[in-house]
């Protein structure tokens, strides 16, 4: 699967999930303060994703991947769309691995 | 060998059924939970120490395929005697401000899973076998910020009137508890939690405070029992009288 197709079916998940116009969900779009997701989304997300991609995503291991130590204001500043594309190649990658 | 299934067992309520479970007829309990391995770690060796069996099982109820890992694994017994469902997901917020994605998954995973164990595993019930349901006060009362919880517990309620008709003949109780206010994680959960539990303790005539789990476990494991053979289709509050007034 390449990363288009990815972000692709990523960005329509993200559009049954939070219920937003595809057009607001844009690569540097904040999952929080732009898209309005709230924690109990971030699980969602999670499970559509293992399901998505038939991939094993642990608890917190999103958001852990945007970088240690960070203030909830540099996640929500890190945890964009584009986050969520790369950090799913990256686990897609390592399945094929 | 008396088995018994508690779902969302790793914690709170679900734990301290649990471990009432062990501490009654049950031989073998198997502990389902979504990912704490190390909660279910703990509770499974309790369990042991009353020198009883605990099969810790995960397994993630968000969607069908994840509840029917865990019906694959009670179908390699041959029998299974008891059920008691208290695995559950909320969002604390207004339910008026709620996606449907939220009340989907909640739905699933508190609820929908019930009916899929159930009708999965019903059939492998012999008679005197009970189930027990894990409901709440919101079921039929209004608490703020209790998002789509009480209208989900209300379908579970039903759900075990439903299913207690429809195991009747085969000698199968199936009854729900609904606690009031109870010392979990998820209460701390509520975005008012430290008022609400003010609240509910000058509100509970019992003692002016809110349960404990494992004040709770005991009318679940009274259910399970045999001295509950004439009882079913029942929702018992366990509440400290909160209800009352």
């Amino acid at each position: 699967m390449t990363e288009l197709e990815i972000g692709t079916s990523v960005i329509e998940m993200l559009r049954q999930v939070l219920r937003v116009k595809v057009k607001m969900i844009q690569p540097e779009a904040r999952i929080f303060s732009d898209l309005g997701a709230e924690s109990l989304d971030v699980l969602d997300i999670r499970f559509r994703l293992e399901k998505l991609f038939g991939i094993s995503i642990t608890d917190d291991e999103i958001i852990a991947s945007l970088g240690e130590n960070l203030t909830n204001e540099e996640i929500d500043n890190a945890f964009t769309v584009q986050s969520i594309i790369d950090f799913t190649s990256r686990k897609m990658s390592a399945v094929m691995v | 060998m008396k088995r018994v299934l508690i779902t969302g067992a790793s914690r709170g309520i679900g734990s301290a059924i649990a471990l009432e479970a062990a501490r009654r007829a049950y031989d073998e309990v198997i502990v389902h939970y979504h990912e704490n391995h190390t909660a279910a770690d703990e509770v499974c060796n309790d369990i042991r120490k009353m020198g009883k069996a605990a099969i810790p099982f995960a397994a993630n109820f968000a969607n069908a395929d994840g509840v029917d890992s865990l019906i694959e694994l009670v179908r390699t017994y041959k029998e299974i005697h008891g059920i008691v469902h208290a695995a559950a997901l909320n969002v604390f917020k207004p339910l008026s401000a709620l996606r449907p994605n939220q009340w989907d998954l909640c739905l699933q995973i508190s609820t929908g899973s019930f009916v899929q164990i159930m009708n999965a595993i019903i059939p492998m019930m012999p008679s005197g076998s009970a189930v027990v349901a894990v409901s709440s006060l919101g079921s039929r009362m209004a608490i703020p910020f209790y998002g789509p919880m009480g209208p989900l517990k209300a379908a579970l309620e039903a759900s075990v009137r439903q299913y207690a008709f429809e195991c009747a003949p085969f000698g199968i109780r199936v009854n729900g508890i609904a606690p009031g206010f109870v010392r979990t994680s998820s209460i701390e959960k509520f975005p008012n939690a430290t008022e609400l539990i003010q609240l509910a303790s000058l509100q509970t005539p019992l003692e002016n405070r809110i349960a404990e789990p494992d004040e709770i476990a005991p009318v679940a494991g009274f259910l399970l029992g045999d001295e509950s053979r004439w009882i079913t289709g029942q929702i018992l509050v366990v509440d400290g009288g909160f209800s009352l007034s």
